[in-house]
């Protein structure tokens, strides 16, 4: 408006970065996906586990989630964020150097993880698995990112902060604190940590890094990517831009406060539930705000909507933004929350965020892009079509089969005899049997939208290889600077973004002060157990080996206060009953039954056949075979750093335990295999991964505790 | 004495004092967008992306 004479700069733009976030995109996108299917069918048929180490469930499963999450939807997003920034900023990208930096770090990280993961290599943290190592790597790239990021922010041409750039800068600051304070470890060694938190603690942390994951990498950063990309397809502007201030701060606001608050509930008081769930309902509006505001950007072209490949996928993403952020707070009902939690209801809602929203809003965006960026033409729009149809049919076998998945288990764990008063469905596996068809729905779904990716990428190799390399120069702009004048009075708040991330930051810590500070500072907040004694050296590394083969995948280890659970599991856990759970292990989802306390109710010899075939105990079973732990050998040579660290975390470990560590684990690991040995096993068992892993689960809930209730105060 | 301090008072107000000062804020924000002008502002910021790099006029 003012000053658009005289001092002109000329500038261009750094597309090549983008360029090759967008092959990254499709790269990873595609083995994620491949990742899914494979674990999907695993559900459906057992034999595919393919009785190899590396590639059973319980370890692809952490690979899956990483890949779709950090590697499929993170350089998607990048790509998306470099995109729209430099022009949003009328300014190339702060360093070409810093982008190529961050470029093939983050490529690096993703080959570690593919590498690490299937070789059991895990902090056992669900979306945070990855090994200490592989952690500061992404840290120092995040950093690479930020400085990236904010440095082209300082040297813009446009004196606004367009509302894509704020949900830019809530994701980098809000996932650095995220990442930072859940995944502090204390190593053991290279390829092995400690949680430095435990038990309720630990959960507590996890869960509300794990919540605000989903709502700070996939959901703000695609929110961002939908107020540059939508008005840029439909080439208008955004329906309200107020509309999108309020989106913004209330995501800002609410999620990060309401995230973990369901685990707090008990300890909280009783109007302040009420008060959380007044808030839970008040997301709705703003998600919804949100979703209107993209949907009504497209009035008046709706009919192109039909015809345009980038449309239509933004469109739906926007809808299926619409429906999860409806299904969420739902879920977050306690009444609704007592059947859905632990069943594939979840699943279902996690894909079908993570498919209609981010695979929709990725491709919409892409369909955008591809020709931009390589000067070209979309080869086919039926092949787009096609695409979009088979991804959409996909999407839908997927949610229903998980939701009558889900609510069948769901009702069928609970459902009580009212005469006798027992259990309709004791057996656990009856209620898996029951839902194996829907498995086989689901993978089929899931193919039905890898196919449907494998599409995209061909009808983009056609697109891209019809360009004209000598077309890719860069085109220059030209544009005034920015003068110290040009900023005043209200415009402050967005014309000064260092402010702005620190008003982010200070909303972001407050929030997380809140809920966390009294896990640390509380005295009361866990009870005083009895006398739990810690693991012994053997139940340590048992321990180990499960967290090493994801076996929380799969297996829950916490009985909810219900009576039916009561009757299935026994006693509902208690949370002292974690305090040296170094990490915990209270899983999300009971692929099979809950393992608190497993210990003592079958003898040795049940766990060594069940391990070797499960099939051999529950006839219809679908876990893998763990023929290995019957080879492996228990690695004793590194027990004692692994007591040592978890002395340094404040579990009660005497010197002296330490020092006889091994002769200590080696004892018991003898009398479990003289107990196996009078079944006929060899005595050759006796240093194998399988005799402490059987030593970890009989000692799962088999200690007594009793639990002083806490004082009351006044 | 820190630690005799926190102890001494239930920490669960400090949740409720959080809630309360996102509502205020939340309720701020609220006011805030809907000040004067700040019509004019927003439409011509919801411009910028449909801007590709050369000022606008």
């Amino acid at each position: 408006m003012n000053d658009s004479n005289g001092n002109l700069e000329s500038f261009s733009y750094d597309d090549k970065i983008v360029r090759f976030f967008t092959y990254a995109t499709l790269l990873w996108g595609a083995v994620a996906m491949l990742l899914g299917v494979t674990i999907a069918f695993q559900l459906a048929y057992w034999k595919l586990n393919l009785g190899g180490e590396w590639l059973t469930f319980g370890r692809l499963r952490p690979l899956h989630t990483n890949a779709a999450i950090f590697a499929f939807v993170g350089n998607g997003m990048f790509a998306g964020i470099y995109y729209s920034l430099q022009r949003l900023c009328k300014a190339r990208l702060f360093s070409d150097a810093l982008s190529k930096i961050h470029f093939w770090g983050w490529q690096l990280i993703i080959v570690a993880a593919a590498i690490t993961l299937p070789l059991g290599m895990t902090q056992g943290k669900e979306y945070a698995e990855l090994e200490w190592p592989i952690d500061i790597a992404i840290t120092l790239i995040w950093v690479v990112f930020a400085v990236n990021f904010f440095g082209t922010l300082v040297r813009r041409r446009e004196r606004h902060i367009y509302v894509a750039i704020w949900f830019y800068i809530a994701t980098i600051i809000t996932v650095a604190v995220l990442h930072i304070v859940n995944s502090i470890s204390i190593p053991v060694d290279w390829m092995k940590s400690y949680s430095v938190y435990a038990g309720a603690q630990d959960a507590l942390i996890q869960w509300w890094y794990g919540h605000n994951a989903v709502g700070f990498f996939l959901t703000t950063p695609i929110l961002g990517l939908m107020y540059y990309f939508v008005p840029k397809a439909a080439n208008r502007p955004v329906y309200s831009y107020r509309l999108s201030i309020i989106h913004f701060w209330s995501l800002v606001f609410i999620y990060i406060w309401a995230g973990p608050h369901h685990l707090l509930y008990t300890a909280l008081p009783e109007w302040l539930q009420t008060l959380g769930m007044v808030f839970s309902i008040a997301l709705w509006a703003p998600s919804w705000g949100g979703m209107i505001n993209g949907l009504l950007t497209l009035r008046g072209k709706w009919n192109e909507v039909r015809t345009n490949p980038t449309l239509k996928f933004l469109a739906t993403a926007v809808t299926f933004y619409g429906m999860s952020t409806f299904e969420g707070p739902l879920l977050s009902i306690k009444s609704i929350n007592s059947v859905a939690h632990f069943t594939d209801w979840i699943v279902g809602h996690v894909h079908a965020g993570t498919i209609g929203w981010n695979y929709m809003l990725t491709a919409g965006m892409l369909y955008y892009l591809v020709p931009k960026l390589w000067k070209t033409k979309i080869y086919s729009i039926t092949l787009a079509n096609f695409q979009f149809w088979t991804a959409t049919i996909g999407l839908v076998f997927y949610i229903i089969s998980m939701w009558i998945a889900g609510v069948t288990q769901g009702m069928m764990w609970r459902a009580i005899d009212p005469e006798t008063g027992t259990l309709v469905y004791p057996n656990f596996v009856e209620t898996v049997t029951q839902i194996v068809p829907m498995y086989w729905v689901r993978a089929i779904g899931g193919t039905l939208v890898l196919l449907s990716f494998v599409v995209m990428i061909y009808n983009f190799y056609k697109s891209i290889k019809a360009a004209k390399k000598e077309d890719l120069k860069e085109a220059v702009y030209q544009a005034a600077p920015l003068t110290k004048n040009t900023a005043t009075g209200h415009r402050k708040l967005e014309g000064l973004p260092m402010i702005f991330t620190v008003l982010v930051l200070v909303s972001v810590l407050v929030g997380t002060a809140t809920e966390i500070a009294p896990t640390f500072l509380a005295k009361n907040f866990i009870p005083k157990t009895g006398d739990i004694t810690p693991y012994t050296p053997l139940e340590l590394l048992g321990r180990d080996i499960y967290i090493k083969e994801g076996c929380y995948t799969c297996h829950s280890q916490m009985i909810r206060p219900m009576v039916s659970e009561k009757l299935r599991y026994g006693k509902p856990s208690h949370i002292g009953e974690s305090v040296f759970d170094h990490p915990f292990q209270w899983g999300s989802r009971r692929i099979g039954p809950d393992l608190a306390r497993v210990g003592g109710k079958y003898p040795h010899m049940w766990h060594y056949r069940h391990m070797i075939n499960p099939r051999h105990m529950t006839h219809d079973s679908i876990m893998p075979n763990y023929p290995w732990m019957t080879r492996n050998k228990i690695k004793y040579e590194v027990l004692q750093k692994k007591m040592k660290v978890m002395q340094a975390l404040g579990v009660p470990y005497t010197d002296n335990e330490v020092e006889n560590a091994v002769d200590e684990a080696q004892g018991q690991a003898e009398e479990i295999a003289d107990v196996l040995g009078e079944s006929g096993v060899d005595e050759k068992i006796v240093n194998k991964e399988i005799v402490a892993l059987i030593a970890y689960l009989q000692r799962l809930g088999a200690e007594e505790i009793e639990i002083e209730e806490p004082e009351e105060v006044e | 004495m820190k630690k005799q301090v926190f102890e001494s008072f239930d920490l669960t107000i400090l949740p409720s004092i959080g809630m309360v000062l996102f509502l205020t804020v939340f309720i701020g924000m609220i006011i805030w967008v809907f000040r004067k002008n700040s019509k004019e502002i927003y439409q011509e910021m919801s411009q910028i992306p449909l801007e590709e790099g050369n000022d606008h006029e």
